[in-house]
């Protein structure tokens, strides 16, 4: 019994030095500051010269406290170099803070966790980066740094003022007709998930089921950016072809997107409200602009017809002359505001995608293009016979336009919103003189195809029965 | 009967007032008193010198605040390393540990969704040996539940429950319970998403007596369940005022309870006369192995002078050995029962520093009360209960663990048999018993997981059945049927209730350690079963 005493006495003893010798002396931190500290001179350089001193150096934790946006940073604990000139290109931890942001951002004021993120409490530099440890809001690599500058300031302001990546993504954003599926600052379409709050997503909220790389949002975003099924397989997105620039400015734009965090008012620069009043001063958009926003996506200038192949569908001519002369204004409105339901086409109305009255107003006359129509002199077709209308449909419509109208490479016919605003006039004249420009073909024997217009009115008969409701009122 | 020895030194006086240091005629003026000083203080503070004879440490024992909790003898039976394995004396260490620790992590911990978790991560990277206070406190506590385990154990094994013990048996039960009470409250404290949602589980739990008042339709009536939860939350969901709720029960009313119950549990198993034991350690002597020579081995011996002594503080009621017509077993608690338990403390504090060192307490990202877990988990030892709530929050949260509470608690007043107490098992039939019904409880708690996870339950083939149907009829209560006919066949066979009642705490045993080793380590999101978590869906 003694010498189970004894031996686990000084087994208690032994484990207990352990570990005041690793929480007291063996950290991380203070081998870094003794580093530093033998890194420092001991005397300045030049004389006169005010410098950071090696026997004036306290080896001590140390931390940018700022109640006001709730940060507590222990990275200058090891990041001891950030403001001396010094330690201009040293190793890191020690280096110099590259640039002369922290003159307008000083640490005291701002932290470092605010722009950079990470776990600014933890004291080791594994939980600090906070990647794969169990922290909500892991640290940002130094190439999308400027995701942060948007997070309070305008992004065309930034473009000129030292964060031109995030500009760029700005660009890209509206270049690649992202709004079409995504809607941002309330305007867009409804197919893809809003984004205004991307980049304040935690990498909990993502699945990481498929990513192959690290746990974080942005490498979630740039896996889902290349393979959009294959990291999400229930996604509609296209594959995105970006350039590593692209990419990076993608991903800075998505990030700065942290519409439901407010820096405290004190902390908001004035280019912020001016980002603000353009937001608003730039509204109502033009017909142009809400087209290439959300429409030129997937129908381009709309002139013509496009095979997009990751969709495999043949994308509507919406602005071609036959169309826009046979279709009227009401008939455009109702598509673009109620979309075909069940494909890939959303609804555009202001209530489901953002535009105000006036914009769609405006949407709708640009895709109109001032074109007169004779959509009220189309000439109906003789009433036919559903069932005879159905074997000619098998025979002449059935490879593009899918069994029963579901849809293939060509539009879906079985489509209420469509059914409903379309008269019998109408889809006739559609299937008379095709769609010069797409690859719907004129099939009446007037225009060199195979149908007669009595054929014309089975299918006519047929087409209504495609949608339960599909009739106009 | 009660002979007055004779005193090796006698000069009238009784023991007590011979003993105490004289202080009069002491006064030296001001500089003699301030030289001193440092004898005269410490004087005034530890009253007696360091004993150096038995008779002077027994006194000691007897007159010092702390350590008369010992009767100042032991007895020889009790100090068999194999006996207890000093898990009581463990459980008590692992006690004063936690509450150290636990006082001084009070001082950095703040009770607040705002604070609480942010004060974690200052306690683990700033807080001097902040990391290794939080782990000694976590792997401590979980310690604590497996050394009281072991501790009911033992004595439900050696038979150390029985007249006149029943009661501090009952006891023991509310410090198990009170074990378990504390580390579910404290589980909530660092606010992360593994406390958040681990009360979840429990609050539902709380709230799962609506089982039965829902089928019976009577809820809008008495709701019980929500009233249980309400109580224990102070919301409908787990926040702040369950946050400042759990840290009172944590730091304040639970502790209080414990350590009044611990009180009682020591009082009465030294007013029992310490430690149970088979009545033949009062009639054969037995070698001591303290004794460094062969003089001393010889029975019939206490005191190292060779002659017997007692003193009033030697008198226990009823609990005496008669002296010259039977041996003494005993020997002094100062200094062989207190080398044991400071052994036993010992070994129980390396073991968690090493636990300490190696293996950092879990803190997960800040709670989250939008992001569930998956799997929401329990802490171990409830995991196991957790496997049957899955089938019904009410049978596997509040109805089985009472049942079983209550069956256990019945035990000493069940097997009244007039066996020896203090032996492993009771003899070889019930070291047999012992084996072979933890072996089929061990197989039947395994066929309640692996027929469900095979062929399914009765939801599976009757999917609209009536939750109370699975409430009432499910692995849980159907495995705790098993084990009640196997002890009553025991009880049969034997017609020995002892037989029977280790039995009993075979089933109880097993079933524990099966399905909590099952709850723990085969279950992934869902509740599914996976043979590894490497097979779980990555999230």
């Amino acid at each position: 019994m003694r010498y189970v005493l004894v031996v686990a006495s000084v087994v208690v003893l032994v484990l207990f030095g352990i570990m005041v010798a690793k929480s007291s002396y063996l950290t991380e931190w203070r081998e870094y500051q003794q580093e530093y500290q033998s890194m420092l001179p001991t005397a300045p350089p030049e004389e006169g010269q005010v410098c950071e001193l090696a026997q004036e150096f306290r080896i001590k934790q140390r931390q940018a406290v700022v109640p006001a946006l709730k940060v507590m940073d222990r990275c200058v604990t090891c990041h001891l170099g950030m403001d001396n000139p010094l330690m201009d290109g040293a190793k890191q931890p020690f280096r110099k803070h590259p640039g002369d942001i922290l003159t307008s951002h000083p640490v005291e004021k701002f932290g470092c966790t605010t722009c950079h993120r990470g776990q600014g409490v933890a004291t080791t530099w594994r939980d600090a980066r906070g990647v794969d440890v169990h922290w909500d809001d892991p640290l940002l690599p130094t190439k999308l740094i400027q995701s942060s500058c948007g997070a309070c300031h305008d992004a065309e302001w930034l473009a000129d003022n030292g964060a031109p990546l995030l500009a760029k993504g700005a660009a890209l954003f509206e270049e690649h007709g992202c709004r079409s599926c995504h809607k941002l600052g309330g305007l867009g379409g409804t197919l893809g998930p809003a984004l205004d709050n991307v980049g304040l997503k935690i990498p909990t909220e993502f699945s990481f089921t498929h990513v192959t790389g690290e746990h974080t949002a942005w490498n979630w975003l740039a896996e889902h950016f290349k393979d959009p099924q294959g990291v999400s397989p229930s996604s509609d997105m296209p594959p995105q072809d970006f350039t590593d620039e692209e990419m990076d400015a993608m991903l800075v734009f998505l990030l700065s997107q942290q519409a439901n965090h407010i820096a405290p008012r004190q902390y908001l620069p004035d280019d912020y409200f001016v980002s603000r009043a353009r937001e608003t001063n730039s509204r109502p958009y033009s017909g142009e602009q809400l087209y290439n926003m959300l429409c030129q996506r997937c129908h381009g200038s709309g002139e013509k017809g496009r095979f997009d192949p990751f969709f495999a569908r043949e994308m509507p001519a919406i602005r071609s002359q036959r169309f826009l002369e046979t279709a009227s204004e009401k008939f455009i409105r109702a598509q673009i505001g109620q979309g075909r339901p069940g494909t890939i086409m959303g609804a555009f109305g202001s209530t489901s995608s953002g535009l105000s009255e006036v914009e769609f107003d405006r949407l709708v006359a640009y895709v109109k293009g001032g074109v007169e129509d004779h959509w009220n002199e189309l000439e109906p077709p003789p009433a036919g016979s559903a069932v005879k209308g159905k074997r000619l449909y098998t025979k002449h419509c059935e490879e593009c336009h899918g069994k029963a109208g579901v849809g293939g490479s060509g539009n879906q016919l079985a489509s209420r919103t469509f059914l409903k605003a379309a008269t019998d006039g109408f889809i006739a004249e559609s299937i008379r003189t095709g769609r010069p420009g797409t690859k719907m073909e004129p099939f009446a024997l007037s225009a060199g195809g195979p149908l007669s217009e009595q054929e014309i009115g089975h299918l006519v008969a047929y087409i209504r029965t495609l949608s339960p409701g599909g009739k106009p009122k | 009967m009660v002979v007055k020895p004779p005193l090796q030194e006698s000069d009238g006086k009784p023991d007590i007032e011979r003993e105490k240091p004289v202080e009069t005629g002491d006064d030296r003026g001001f500089v003699g008193n301030l030289v001193q000083l440092p004898r005269t203080f410490k004087e005034s503070v530890v009253r007696q010198s360091l004993p150096d004879s038995d008779r002077a440490r027994s006194q000691a024992v007897f007159s010092n605040l702390w350590l008369h909790a010992h009767a100042v003898r032991t007895h020889l039976y009790s100090l068999r390393p194999f006996y207890t394995m000093g898990l009581g004396v463990m459980a008590g260490v692992l006690v004063a540990i936690l509450t150290i620790t636990g006082l001084l992590l009070m001082i950095y911990y703040q009770p607040s969704t705002e604070n609480a978790y942010r004060s974690i991560k200052d306690i683990v990277y700033v807080v001097p040996g902040g990391m290794f206070l939080r782990n000694i406190h976590r792997w401590a506590a979980h310690a604590m539940v497996i050394v009281v385990i072991l501790h009911m154990a033992r004595v439900a094994y050696t038979g150390a429950y029985k007249k006149p013990r029943e009661f501090n048996w009952v006891i023991g039960l509310g410090l198990l319970v009170l074990t378990l009470a504390l580390s579910f409250t404290g589980y909530l404290l660092p606010w992360d998403q593994l406390a958040f949602w681990a009360i979840t589980v429990g609050a539902n739990i709380a709230a799962s007596p609506r089982e039965i008042t829902d089928a019976l339709g009577i809820t809008s009536q008495i709701d019980i369940g929500g009233l249980q939860k309400q109580i224990l939350l102070g919301a409908e969901h787990v926040g702040e005022p369950a946050l400042v709720r759990f840290y009172v029960l944590h730091c304040v009313i639970l502790p209080a309870a414990l350590f009044a119950l611990m009180g009682v549990h020591f009082w009465r198993s030294r007013k029992d006369g310490g430690l149970a034991r088979p009545s033949w350690a009062n009639r054969i002597p037995m070698r001591n192995p303290f004794a460094k020579d062969q003089e001393g081995q010889r029975p019939f011996l206490g005191d190292s002078t060779g002659v017997k002594t007692y003193g009033l503080m030697a008198l226990i009621r009823g609990r005496t050995p008669a002296v010259s017509r039977a041996p003494d077993n005993t020997v002094p608690s100062w200094p062989y029962a207190f080398l044991a338990e400071a052994a036993a403390g010992m070994v129980i504090t390396a073991v968690v520093f090493l636990l300490s060192l190696v293996f950092n307490a879990p803190l997960k990202e800040l709670a989250n009360p939008l992001i569930p877990e998956n799997p929401a988990k329990a802490p171990w030892y409830f995991l196991g209960l957790q496997e049957i709530v899955a089938y019904s929050a009410f049978a596997g949260g509040i109805l089985i663990p009472t049942i079983v509470l209550i069956g256990l608690g019945l035990i000493p007043y069940l097997d009244r048999e007039k066996d020896e107490q203090g032996i492993w098992f009771t003899n070889r039939l019930g070291g047999l018993i012992a084996a072979k019904s933890f072996v089929f409880a061990l197989v039947a708690a395994a066929a309640a997981v692996a027929i469900p996870v095979t062929v399914g339950w009765l939801r599976t083939w009757f999917p609209d059945i009536p939750q109370l149907v699975i409430t009432i009829i499910n692995p849980g209560t159907l495995l705790m049927l098993v084990y009640v006919a196997y002890c009553l066949l025991v009880l049969r066979r034997t017609k020995s209730t002892r037989m029977s009642a280790i039995a009993l705490f075979s089933c109880f045993l097993a079933g524990f350690i099966v399905l909590t080793v099952v709850g723990t380590i085969f279950r992934g999101p869902n509740w599914e079963f996976y043979w590894s978590s490497s097979n779980w869906p990555v999230h």
